[in-house]
């Protein structure tokens, strides 16, 4: 049985330290897999195919390459071309929030074996259930990068107030909320027991 | 084989069904974002803004700090440092996380009202010690600021309102573990 007390100091400091571990060491190594995973996740959707979605320019900041599909009638586009791609640059602080989900999800799993003990058992299940939640929480991130980028893109076409708001929406939650909690809710899909233990329900109906 | 049996009535585990659960919390989510960006609401979220940093300054000044407060601004009287309270900073976002899974969660509407709001007590709470703390810390060490300020507390208000949760689900249970 996992504490609520418990799992939140342990939350708390793991938190932290892996938070240093991030900051000092982990950036670019993240940042690089990030760029690579959110290529490939792109790669895998329609109208992906592109030579690249991301560069990086000499100041580190990130360009972004963003095929659209421009639909404004020509009076809205004041009668120039459609345009196929737009382009636009984020700095690298700004993409740095996107590495931040997986040393989160890492600290809150770390947090669910301190919480239940550190014995053989725990520790078997628990390297598994962190790759698996390693892999979605990248993947995660890829998407949430896209949705990003998709959403910039098309705010720069001009939208009416009712699209703008909805991208504005999409846009606080990508970047404000989703990446931080996407973790827990993967945690939480993840891991069953804290799942159980959390939402304190039993399978209704059956023995 | 399985058989199927209805729950103990003196079980402290209620029924959940999970699918329920996440795409009602994914409604209440989008709903409770929606309304929080809408342009007519802005106005009450910039005085409640004020309302926190207007209560954080009373807090600094009872525990003998000298501060002054500029509207959604906190400023130290001694060196001119300053905070200003924006969208985020106000915990509004983890709210609306907690009243989501709250609402979602199957228990009575006595019950939830509670959860609601003894939640954004606990929530705003914590919003204080994260507000006062990045104000001193700002004046000790900007690069520690901005670690603190975009990760860690946001981080760290994520877990606890997870925890709080957790906390009234648990004395839901009791509660409804003594009354059977």
């Amino acid at each position: 049985m996992i504490r609520p007390s418990a799992f939140l100091l342990r939350g708390s400091i793991s938190l932290i330290a892996v938070l240093a571990l991030w900051w000092v060491l982990l950036q670019n190594p993240l940042l690089w897999l990030l760029r690579v995973s959110t290529e490939f996740v792109f790669s895998l959707l329609p109208a992906g195919n592109v030579p690249a979605l991301i560069t990086v320019a000499t100041d580190s900041d990130w360009e972004f390459h963003v095929p659209v599909d421009d639909s404004r009638t020509p009076a809205q586009r004041g009668g120039a071309q459609p345009f196929a791609r737009m382009e636009f640059s984020v700095p690298r602080e700004d993409v740095l929030t996107y590495t931040f989900s997986l040393p989160l999800y890492w600290a809150v799993a770390i947090a669910v074996v301190m919480a239940r003990g550190v014995t053989r058992e725990n520790l078997r299940g628990a390297g598994k259930q962190l790759l698996i939640g390693t892999t979605v929480v990248i993947l995660a991130e890829a998407l949430c990068l896209i949705a990003f980028a998709k959403l910039t893109a098309y705010g720069g076409l001009n939208p009416d107030a009712w699209s703008k708001w909805w991208i504005d929406l999409g846009k606080y939650l990508v970047t404000q909320v989703l990446p931080f909690v996407m973790p827990l809710s993967v945690l939480l899909a993840i891991h069953r027991d804290l799942r159980m233990e959390i939402l304190s329900y039993t399978r209704s109906g059956t023995t | 084989m399985r058989i199927a049996r209805p729950s103990p009535v003196s079980s402290s585990k209620p029924a959940l069904r999970p699918g329920r659960f996440v795409a009602l919390f994914a409604l209440f989510f989008l709903l409770g974002f929606g309304v929080l960006l809408a342009p007519f609401v802005q106005p009450a979220v910039l005085a409640f803004s004020r309302g926190l940093v207007s209560a954080s300054g009373a807090i600094i000044r009872i525990c003998g700090g000298k501060v002054l407060v500029e509207g959604p601004i906190l400023r130290s009287e001694t060196n001119g440092f300053a905070v200003e309270m924006k969208d985020g900073c106000n915990g509004a976002n983890v709210t609306i996380l907690l009243w989501a899974a709250v609402l979602a969660f199957p228990s009575s509407m006595l019950w939830k009202a509670k959860g609601l709001a003894a939640g954004t007590i606990a929530i705003q709470a914590i919003n204080f010690v994260r507000f006062i703390s990045l104000f001193y810390l700002g004046q000790f060490n900007m690069t520690l600021f901005d670690l603190a300020h975009a990760y860690l507390w946001e981080a760290l208000i994520m877990l606890d309102a997870m925890v709080v949760f957790w906390l009234w689900v648990e004395w839901g249970g009791k509660r409804a573990a003594v009354k059977a």
